[in-house]
């Protein structure tokens, strides 16, 4: 056992000593091929050694690959056809030092065509050994241009949860993204490939690996659950385990969905927790795309608001004209916007900002001798959470270009000229919450707060001014 | 100067000399010794570890994550009023009436279980159990309790959020102090300012991102500058601390005979030559070096600036306390903090030292209260009327709680508290979080959380998430792993947000 895990260690080393062969042959042939030109023409005294590099590297690659291939569970038609490539090549590699060192007695073989020849062959057989090597390793359709298997194949964006596929959208990623690296078509460790709805009904090497209805009994669900150290624990070598989550989302699957593979949200209708689950995972289901989710937290941390993409210098060119900028959220991009106090004209400096208009969800621009007529501006930032008017001469009529500001949650007036009928177009606005008129011409108690409002009005503590 | 340094690579016309400057054999075989390795390692372990498509470019070296925030914020900066020593909850906000029916009876090993306590009352014969001998009364819409020596606090109840079971793993002031300023009870970790700079980075390029001010004259247990290091975080996240007195920075001052002209061209000159040694090595520390500079000669300005209170009216200074005109105190302080987060400083750190009441409590904690009970709440209203205490959050709190028992003798007027990490109380206050709000429930006798316990580690998962950062995701590799604030623990409080 002990002398099966050392081979198998050894083999480990494959995918490392396999480039080595790789490099020192090719570079044989183009020393060769470019000792041909009269510039190049003393290179070709460095062919035979490195034919001989190459071919005892390649026949370190042919022992550490066997080796591996001990481990099992790779396709055995690839690993057959990698395995013969290999020591193909390594041989054809051999023959041509021989030649090259001028060691057969043959005529063919003393001329320069042969070697030409063998060079040929060489990277051919390197083209091919590699191209099924990166196949056993990576899984059938890695090198192709569309980028995806049929198990992951596009599929159009859904807007809505309930129009997600059970095992394509949901169960199957979690599998291809921490099952699929050892179990796929051509690496079936155990003898299972957990790639397609077909393939897992299937099993593996020790029968069926989901039980419907029965997930406690399932070996996938089994598996996964076992202490981390003990031999079957899944998945293994320390790669990353499955989350709580994924664990729940997978056996409510085996234990109510798995009778149909084109079972939908909407049919399967999941209990009120695990359509949480679901929703976390979708990040409010906007895009629902196969291979694209990873797990999030179960607060709801998704924001409403829709924005464009930020131009890549958009950030910069807006400090450069003395603004503070911030992106307090990726995609959508949202920014946090300072024009410190008393930076410049506010109308010039508003009108920077037109090309992130939607982008600013919170901005402060106190202090800027900002005028009722820039508030028009401002009233084109239709994601506005968090306005900062405080200390800028604007009154009610300036504020009446705020009103599409729909997203709107606290507006600071301190130290503005506004007066009574503001907060009539203001209990107006839906979102709004919030609203600071300390220093303003407004009574600093709430007595003319009308009774059923839910706008809260925050004034001064302290009745003095300034 | 020459500058073809700058100069970009130009194949056509290669400079060789400035390539090989660059990439010789020492500096190529360190650069990609590690390299090769990696690419094996890579190859070994397949596409798993690499394959993740949209991850995003690093920030820096040691940055294992992608940006921040990981969604919207609520908060955009804080003020932490650390109280150091370990206040007693049982005296200001955990109420606990039951008590006086046992009182100075022995504490039921029922409740004790076993509990370690410290070398300094644990040889007591007995453990006498003291009711607060101060009085409680509810305030505002939230019917809060507060006691008799927290007056003005008792005014803003219905902004705060208690915290009142909050637990500790540490029972002595060093690894207590240190463990919920960084996470860990050994000295070394970033502190929780150190970490929100690296993850978030400045709002104000002419002050730190992350400031220290320290109430004059502190005795009891004393303070570190380890307590607001930057650890293992690139230095420019450490905190700057800010003295009392005429330089509130340390070296910030022209010597003697120099102008601020002089000052900048010699720092011209300096930048110049450290960009030279950057081109030689490529060290980012070097980079870091220079924007070091550049920020202490903006802060030549900026400091005197932000700490010259003369524009303040006579109004702020009574709604702070009298002694908020004497610099360095914690009234002061408090007022500088709200002139620091006006200016969009992201993390003001105040400490207030000597809550550590072992013996005569009543006196001390009168004394700590008077010093500290006007200002703490002046600092809510104040923020709150700016419309600074929307996306600013305060913290109040000490490293510990103190214990039901009397350490030392307990007479009806006079008794003292050993540490206790069982349970202590911390309140909150502005975004995120929610106003006239108590969270946590402790037993009769103030000795053990019963319902809702929420951890340090809780308490930083929290923090983290209120400035929108998914705390499991902000990390730092050194010394090959990846280090987070909340270690492998933390749960965010979600009842208590808004």
């Amino acid at each position: 056992m002990m002398l099966l895990n050392i081979f198998t260690f050894t083999g480990k080393f494959h995918p490392l000593f396999v480039h080595l062969p790789i490099g020192f042959l090719l570079l044989a042939a183009l020393l060769q091929w470019a000792g041909g030109l009269p510039a190049y023409a003393k290179i070709r005294v460095a062919v035979p050694v490195t034919l001989l590099a190459g071919a005892i590297a390649g026949l370190f690659s042919c022992i550490t690959g066997y080796l591996l291939s001990l481990d099992g569970g790779y396709n055995t038609t690839t690993l057959n056809l990698h395995m013969w490539m290999g020591i193909g090549t390594t041989a054809i590699a051999f023959t041509a030092w021989l030649i090259s060192i001028r060691k057969i007695p043959f005529a063919f073989f003393q001329s320069k065509k042969s070697l030409n020849l063998f060079l040929v062959l060489i990277v051919a057989g390197i083209s091919l050994a590699g191209h099924w090597g990166g196949t056993l390793t990576h899984g059938e359709g890695y090198l192709s241009f569309s980028n995806t298997d049929n198990a992951t194949a596009y599929r159009a964006p859904i807007s809505d949860i309930n129009g997600a596929l059970v095992f394509r959208d949901i169960v199957q990623p979690i599998l291809q993204h921490k099952c699929a690296d050892c179990h796929n078509k051509n690496k079936m460790k155990g003898e299972l490939s957990l790639q397609g709805f077909a393939q897992i009904m299937k099993g593996g090497k020790h029968g069926e690996v989901v039980m419907s209805g029965r997930p406690a009994e399932s070996e996938m669900i089994k598996r996964v659950l076992l202490d981390p150290s003990d031999e079957n624990f899944m998945p293994t070598d320390g790669k990353p385990p499955l989350t709580a989550d994924e664990t729940t989302l997978i056996s409510w699957w085996i234990e109510h969905a798995l009778q149909k593979e084109d079972l939908t949200v909407a049919v399967a209708s999941p209990p009120e927790n695990i359509m949480q689950i679901i929703r976390d995972y979708f990040g409010g289901g906007v895009q629902i795309l196969a291979a694209n989710h990873s797990p999030k937290t179960q607060l709801n941390t998704a924001t409403q608001l829709s924005a464009p993409a930020l131009q890549a210098d958009a950030i910069q060119s807006l400090t450069n004209t003395g603004f503070v900028v911030k992106q307090i959220h990726y995609n959508p991009d949202l920014l946090d916007i300072t024009l410190p106090a008393g930076t410049g004209d506010a109308k010039t400096q508003l009108a920077l900002l037109q090309p992130v208009k939607e982008n600013i969800t919170w901005l402060n621009i106190s202090g800027n001798e900002v005028s009722d007529e820039d508030l028009k501006a401002v009233g084109s930032f239709t994601n506005l959470q968090r306005l900062r008017l405080d200390n800028n001469p604007v009154s009610d009529k300036g504020l009446e270009h705020l009103k599409a500001l729909v997203h709107l949650e606290s507006i600071n007036l301190c130290f503005t000229k506004i007066e009574p009928a503001s907060l009539v177009m203001l209990e107006t606005m839906p979102a709004l919450k919030t609203v600071y008129i300390w220093g303003t011409a407004l009574p600093q108690n709430h007595a003319y707060r009308r009774a059923d409002s839910t706008l809260k009005i925050v004034a001064g503590e302290s009745a003095a001014g300034k | 100067m020459d500058m073809h340094h700058h100069t970009p690579f130009d194949p056509k016309n290669p400079d060789l000399a400035s390539v090989k400057k660059l990439l010789d054999r020492r500096t190529f075989l360190t650069k990609t010794s590690m390299g090769i390795g990696a690419i094996a390692l890579g190859s070994l372990l397949g596409k798993s570890l690499f394959g993740k498509g949209n991850m995003a470019a690093p920030m820096e070296e040691g940055v294992t994550s992608t940006v921040f925030p990981n969604y919207l914020p609520k908060a955009k900066r804080i003020v932490y009023l650390f109280q150091s020593g370990g206040p007693s909850q049982l005296d200001l906000f955990d109420y606990k009436p039951e008590l006086t029916k046992y009182q100075a009876q022995d504490l039921p090993e029922s409740i004790r279980q076993g509990q370690r306590l410290t070398g300094m009352s644990a040889e007591q014969s007995v453990f006498p159990v003291a009711s607060s001998i101060f009085k409680f009364d509810q305030y505002g819409e939230s019917r809060a309790w507060v006691s008799e020596l927290m007056p003005h606090t008792a005014q803003v109840v219905d902004d705060l959020c208690f915290v009142k079971s909050m637990q500790t793993d540490a029972i002595n002031h060093d690894p207590a102090i240190t463990f919920l300023q960084s996470g860990n009870q050994i000295a070394g970790r970033p502190s929780i300012g150190a970490w929100l700079s690296y993850g978030l980075g400045s709002d104000n390029d002419n002050l730190p991102t992350f400031i220290v001010l320290i109430s004059k004259n502190g005795r009891g247990q004393p303070l570190m500058a380890r307590l607001w290091s930057n650890g293992f975080l690139p230095s420019r996240h450490q905190g700057v601390e800010f003295r009392s007195g005429k330089d509130p920075v340390l070296f910030l001052g022209n010597p003697e005979g120099y102008d601020g002209k002089d000052r900048g061209e010699m720092l011209d000159y300096l930048k110049k030559l450290n960009r030279l040694q950057h081109d030689t090595y490529s060290d980012p520390e070097i980079n870091t070096r220079i924007a070091q500079y550049e920020m202490a000669y903006r802060m030549q300005t900026s400091v005197p600036e932000v700490t010259d209170m003369s524009d303040e009216p006579d109004w702020v200074y009574e709604m702070y306390g009298e002694e908020s005109r004497d610099p360095g105190t914690f009234a002061a302080n408090c007022l500088l903090a709200r002139r620091l987060l006006e200016k969009d400083v992201k993390f003001v750190q105040l400490y207030h030292q000597d809550w550590d009441h072992h013996g005569n409590l009543p006196g001390g904690l009168r004394a700590q209260c008077k010093q500290t009970d006007r200002a703490s709440a002046a600092l809510i209203k104040d923020l709150k009327q700016r419309g600074l205490l929307e996306d600013t959050l305060v913290v109040w709190g000490g490293e510990f709680g103190r214990t039901v028992y009397s350490q030392g003798k307990l007479s009806p007027d006079n008794y003292g508290r050993d540490h206790h990490p069982r349970c202590f109380t911390m309140w909150m206050a502005g975004a995120g979080v929610k106003p006239g709000f108590t969270y946590g429930e402790t037993d009769d006798f103030g000795y053990n959380v019963t319902k809702d316990a929420v951890h340090v580690h809780d308490f930083h998962a929290t923090l983290l998430h209120l400035f929108g950062i998914n705390h499991e995701q902000l990390t730092y590799k050194y010394q090959g792993r990846r280090f987070r604030l909340t270690d492998v623990h933390g749960h965010i409080v979600k009842d208590i947000l808004t």
